[in-house]
């Protein structure tokens, strides 16, 4: 127990130092996003860890320059289409891929996405913000049918239906593959990119890593046709991703978006804070102009409706139940019942995991992101690296500590968990 | 502390490098590293260039390929895109998984009296973190949005290029001390020099 309360003291202390979060946003707040520069700089100045990591620096070193930079990128067109089965025979035939049924993403116009009281009338209802809602709406358009990245090995997949299933890739009833898309990339060439929901909708809802992907074995089949050993690749196993450039292989959880806004902290290291929903914008944007070989940008409105729309993910779950004593004395102090059960960072050394991500020399912070419990049941496996199977296996090891937990407390915390 | 030291030691180069280099007789204009500035143009002809973004490739499965690694000399093999980008039609795909060509975008403005083609990198040089330089091949210019050799670009008037060249081995410490200085010319003598800030190599996994 006095582990417990040394784990929660460390986790208050960052807490006390945490900014206001991404979970609500003004209108004032997009409008600085879309046409301040200088704010987009001071934001992602302010959210990053330590300037000095090769992560930040990468960043800091083009985006929200005064003169140049990743401002001055063309912009990517938004044009996409669904890659289907029959994209597949296209590509099996020898033939390039064809966009004629592509369509943009419609971006509504500016007073109404903005906020802007002058703009178009609210409505009645004082309980919706029609600007929100229009950014939530075109924000889940986006998770679904803009492409985040190109990859030669997405390309080479798609064109093989024979591995999909072995690569976790999922078929819905008329032909489409989840997450992938047609799309002219900066170079013109039509090819296949994976959009958000190619990685965070498992089981075909929004925000859930998806477990069953398989990147490692994907890159793995991809590199073995060029004759290179990728067994490292292949051990990632379904579900997980190094996102690293590291020598050594640190293979990660694909995350679940649940509640980011209320996180405060982005990836499994925590090295982003969210100080605003502007944080979520600019780290899309980045990932997209890094995933797009630092060719393109995105159309920034775009980035903003994909932030309001993944900050809303979760939020909309029904009550929680009230936590039992065990909850209280030995969870809470991390997992924050005021924020969604989860909460800032915890110490790498004060977790019995593997503290190898979390000191990472591009992007770690010697911590651990503590995650939101809500709907956790429905997201095994646990802990960074999905090292823990079940709840059940997560509590009979102690975690956090180690600390032995007696059985009618476990029994208690597992029938909380199951109906958080 | 040694990263501190180097941290200390790299912010001096930076500061005192562009007035070591500056020649007073080509005007005395200086860059700024952390800020993909300019230099004076050479030969007293104006292009001045400016930073739109860069990468210094990913050469992880193809280290042939990366510069001085002994690449296949001859028409260079085209960069970026195709390294690591679609196969086209009825061909079988030879790009591997982490191979991308190094590249660099960068505004070009045409600051003479008239029209300049024959756009041309004169000279590429990655400045290590110890301050030592490496020469690096360029493979080409391109405009970035039609993909073609750049056309005649108007007095006053500004293009976005791609300059594409055969970036450094992977150095898996790399933690992103290294930039280049890059001279590039066009027409008969105009010619104008950049400065990077920091870059990178192309991250494989880019989340």
């Amino acid at each position: 127990m006095a582990r417990a309360l040394h784990l929660a003291l460390r986790a208050a202390l960052l807490s006390a130092c945490a900014p206001p979060t991404g979970d609500a946003a003004t209108p004032e707040e997009a409008a600085r996003y879309l046409e301040d520069r200088a704010f987009r700089r001071e934001t992602l100045e302010a959210a990053l860890w330590r300037p000095d990591l090769p992560y930040s620096r990468s960043l800091l070193s083009s985006y929200g320059l005064p003169d140049g930079g990743w401002d001055r990128l063309p912009v990517q067109a938004s044009r996409t289409a669904p890659f289907t089965r029959a994209d597949a025979d296209v590509l099996a035939r020898g033939e390039a891929l064809a966009l004629d049924d592509a369509r943009e993403i419609a971006v509504p116009s500016a007073p109404e996405v903005t906020g802007d009281p002058a703009g178009p009338a609210r409505e009645p209802d004082p309980g919706a913000d029609p600007a929100e809602a229009t950014w939530r709406a075109l924000g889940a358009t986006v998770f679904d049918r803009l492409p985040m990245r190109g990859d030669a090995w997405l390309d080479w997949l798609a064109a093989r239906p024979a591995l999909w299933n072995d690569a976790g890739l999922s078929v819905d009833a008329v032909g489409r593959v989840r997450g992938l898309v047609r799309f002219a990339d900066a170079r013109g060439r039509v090819r296949v990119g994976l959009t958000c929901a190619g990685c965070h909708a498992g089981d075909g809802v929004p925000g859930r890593g998806d477990r069953r992907l398989n990147l490692g074995r994907a890159r793995a089949l991809y590199a073995a046709a060029r004759g290179l050993d990728a067994t490292a690749l292949d051990a990632w196993g379904p579900g997980r991703v190094d996102v690293t450039d590291t020598d050594s292989d640190d293979p990660t959880a694909i995350p679940d978006l649940f509640h980011v806004g209320t996180a405060g902290w982005l990836n499994h290291s925590g090295v982003v804070r969210v100080v605003g929903r502007a944080t979520l914008a600019i780290r899309f944007e980045t990932q997209f102009v890094q995933g797009h070989l630092m060719q393109t940008r995105p159309e920034r409105r775009l980035m903003w409706a994909l932030a309001s729309y993944v900050a809303s993910l979760g939020i909309e779950a029904p009550p929680a139940p009230a936590p039992p004593p065990a909850f209280t004395a030995r969870c809470a102090g991390c997992h924050d019942p005021a924020r969604a059960y989860g909460g800032d960072l915890v110490a790498a050394e004060d977790l019995g995991v593997d503290a190898a991500v979390a000191r990472d020399p591009e992007r770690g912070t010697g911590h651990y992101k503590i995650p939101s419990l809500r709907g956790v049941s429905d997201n095994a496996p646990y802990l960074h690296d999905g090292a823990a199977p079940t709840l059940d296996a997560l509590l009979a090891a102690g975690h956090p500590s180690g600390e032995a937990i007696p059985p009618a407390e476990r029994a208690a915390l597992l029938a909380f968990l199951n109906a958080l | 502390m040694k990263r501190l030291m180097t941290t200390l030691s790299l912010a001096l180069l930076s500061a005192l490098t562009p007035a070591c280099i500056a020649d007073p007789d080509d005007g005395g204009a200086t860059a700024d590293a952390g800020s993909g500035g300019t230099e004076a143009p050479v030969n007293g002809a104006a292009l001045t260039l400016t930073f739109v973004s860069g990468h210094l490739g990913n050469y992880w499965d193809c280290p042939g390929e990366a510069n001085g690694a002994g690449a296949a000399a001859g028409a260079p093999r085209e960069a970026a895109g195709d390294a690591a980008g679609a196969c086209p039609p009825g061909e079988e795909c030879v790009s591997i998984i982490n191979c991308e060509a190094a590249m660099v975008m960068l505004e070009v403005e045409n600051e003479t009296d008239g029209a300049l083609s024959d756009f041309r990198i004169e000279r590429i040089v990655l400045v290590n973190d110890d301050g030592t330089t490496e020469d690096l091949e360029g493979l080409g210019i391109v405009d970035a949005e039609t993909q073609a050799p750049p056309a005649a670009l108007p007095a006053g008037a500004s293009r976005t290029l791609r300059v594409d060249f055969r970036g450094p081995a992977r150095d898996p410490n790399d933690d992103g001390n290294r930039f280049l200085r890059l001279e590039l010319r066009a027409g008969e003598s105009a010619a104008g020099t950049l400065e990077t800030p920091p870059l990178f190599s192309l991250p494989a996994v880019a989340t």
